[in-house]
């Protein structure tokens, strides 16, 4: 009985000892601050990123979002795919003239600053302020119900594993992004739950991109016939439902009750990545 | 000899606390049993010392159900949903959490919407707004509440001693591990600050000279700004959050006091530092309207009467 004690918890506490300094080995490599320091080509954005994505250049729509702003405002960029966390442990990120960059609001407010650039130049001030409201709620809100759905509730995670996602990287990735949206509040809800609230945000942004409220003439983006900031977050949001989410609800509730969405994000991709093709895993006609 | 005496306190001492967690425990679980039909039990945790509550979201829906004329009655206790979050509501024994699916909820019920006289572009206007507010601008105040510096946070909780302490540090940990999942608090001081005045300035230039954020009339985005501003305005006395708004941004000060007196008349009775302040723990609102016929739409626009 005595061996028996000694004996049966032992595997239980070597696995969590390894879990532990797992987590702890992953906490170092990501805040160590050691990042490629070499040579930089001037004025050109190195932009670090991980793989492609199987059918949208990237399954991580904060990489989309700069790479659609660097298109947008026809920034020369370098794709480094280099698969490193940046500084913040998160990417994308972004070296400039030997700066570095997280986070890719900031790294598009940086360069619209450093660069003087007109992107929303023309918007009024309470367009900017519209401007800033929608890409708030794409990137913060539209975008965590992605998340818990893709993580959470799509148990087949077809797209992870046509770009080669291995049983280990999606079993760490599942736990964190877990929790990461039940801290954040998404991920108590149920299934029914967040289908609802991913039709509202759709219906909202629908809506906005359906009216000319903020617009006279043609509304092919957000404000009219130029593309702004908040169109690189909202497309890059959406995308990832259109393209990654292969018959799921959300994307059958984005086809079938908002086609001007659809349509949109069609757009965008045949105005600003002509290279599309080149930059995804699996090319199809859709 | 001293072994046998050491384990029998040790003994005495885990059952005391365990006699006391299963009281808390069970007070927690009590529930009410001496409500009407058809009036909300709003779970809140308890008023602070300088506006109804602490937190923006029990604000929010405790605004909208005083704005929609719905029947209700607080809770103080303190329970958690099932969820594990608060506010959240009974009604007619059904349990609902989450300040936004109560407001849902409610909106069903009653057959009420608040924003029936927007245009859908402008409900979209609106529900991006919440969103900002929300989904944003909370996590900045949070960061600046439970940063460094605690001084603010020890003058709005209204706690003292060991149970101020255990709060501040409970809040803290789960606000910075909130808040790193989310990625807002991977962000330096300066950085958040920034993103903080961008989404008060948008706020602020969107509401600009307007009475409510969409208009003369108060619509549902109004009752989660006006519970997120009143933390600014009223819960975060020399805090970055207020000075700026105060200094620049005076709009939004006015903004609200409007909503206050629009429907928070007797906003200092329910305000611990008050003078008048009353404790209205099972005292019911509107209820006049527990027997009126539901499914009719109420008139929200309606008179400076609140009830």
């Amino acid at each position: 009985m005595i061996s028996g004690t000694l004996v049966s918890p032992l595997p239980v506490f070597v696995t969590i000892l390894s879990i532990l300094v797992l987590l702890v080995v992953l906490k170092f490599r990501r805040s160590n601050g050691r990042y490629p320091i070499r040579p930089f080509p001037r004025d050109m954005v190195l932009l670090h990123q991980c793989g492609k994505g199987p059918h949208a250049p990237s399954l991580s729509p904060f990489i989309m979002k700069l790479e659609t702003f660097l298109k947008v405002a026809q920034i020369p960029y370098q794709i480094v795919r280099d698969y490193k966390m940046g500084p913040k442990g998160k990417v994308p990120w972004m070296e400039y003239n030997g700066m570095v960059l997280c986070d890719s609001q900031l790294c598009m407010e940086y360069l619209i600053a450093e660069l003087n650039l007109d992107v929303d130049a023309h918007l009024s001030t309470k367009e900017r302020a519209v401007s800033t409201s929608f890409q708030r709620m794409a990137d913060e809100h539209t975008y965590w119900l992605m998340v818990h759905w893709r993580w959470a509730i799509d148990k087949d995670k077809i797209c992870f594993k046509e770009a080669n996602w291995g049983i280990m990287a999606l079993a760490v990735s599942a736990f964190l992004q877990k929790r990461a949206t039940k801290t954040q509040g998404v991920g108590r809800h149920s299934k029914t739950e967040i289908l609802n609230i991913i039709r509202r945000d759709f219906e909202a942004f629908s809506n906005f991109l359906a009216s000319y409220t903020f617009c006279k003439g043609t509304k092919k983006y957000f404000f009219g016939d130029r593309a702004t900031c908040v169109d690189c977050s909202v497309f890059s949001q959406i995308s990832q439902v259109l393209w990654h989410l292969p018959n799921s609800e959300p994307q059958n509730i984005l086809k079938n009750e908002f086609p001007n969405l659809v349509e949109y994000c069609h757009r965008m991709k045949d105005n600003f990545w002509p290279d599309w093709n080149e930059n995804i895993l699996i090319s199809t006609d859709s | 000899m001293l072994l046998q005496v050491l384990v029998a306190g040790f003994v005495i001492l885990v059952t005391g606390i365990l006699c006391k967690i299963g009281h808390f425990l069970y007070k927690r679980s009590v529930r009410r049993h001496d409500v009407p039909p058809e009036v909300v039990i709003l779970y809140q945790i308890g008023r602070g010392h300088h506006a109804p509550s602490v937190s923006p979201f029990p604000l929010k829906l405790e605004t909208f159900l005083r704005m929609t004329k719905t029947p209700y009655v607080n809770d103080h206790s303190g329970k958690f949903s099932s969820k594990r979050k608060t506010p959240w509501m009974e009604y007619d024994g059904k349990s609902i959490a989450d300040s936004q699916f109560c407001v849902d909820f409610i909106k069903k019920k009653r057959n009420i919407d608040l924003n029936d006289h927007l245009p859908p572009s402008q409900k979209a206007v609106g529900r991006a707004f919440q969103k900002l507010t929300e989904e944003n601008l909370y996590w900045t105040m949070c960061l600046e509440m439970f940063g460094d510096d605690l001084t603010t946070v020890r003058k709005v909780i209204p706690y003292t001693g060991l149970k101020l302490w255990l709060t501040i540090w409970l809040l803290r940990r789960v606000i910075r591990q909130e808040t790193w999942g989310h990625g807002i608090g991977r962000h330096t001081p300066d950085e958040v600050w920034s993103i903080a005045t961008a989404d008060l300035t948008a706020i602020s230039d969107f509401l600009g000279d307007k009475d409510f954020f969409m208009g003369s009339e108060p619509s549902e985005v109004d009752c989660a700004l006006f519970g997120m501003l009143v933390m600014i305005v009223f819960n975060m006395p020399s805090s970055r959050h207020e000075k700026y708004v105060k200094e620049n941004l005076p709009n939004l000060v006015g903004y609200c006091e409007r909503m206050k007196n629009r429907f928070w008349p007797d906003w200092d009775e329910h305000v611990l530092s008050s003078p008048t302040y009353q404790n209205d723990d099972g005292k019911v609102y509107f209820q006049e309207n527990c027997e009126a016929d539901v499914k009719k739409s109420t008139d929200h626009k309606d008179s400076n009467h609140v009830y």
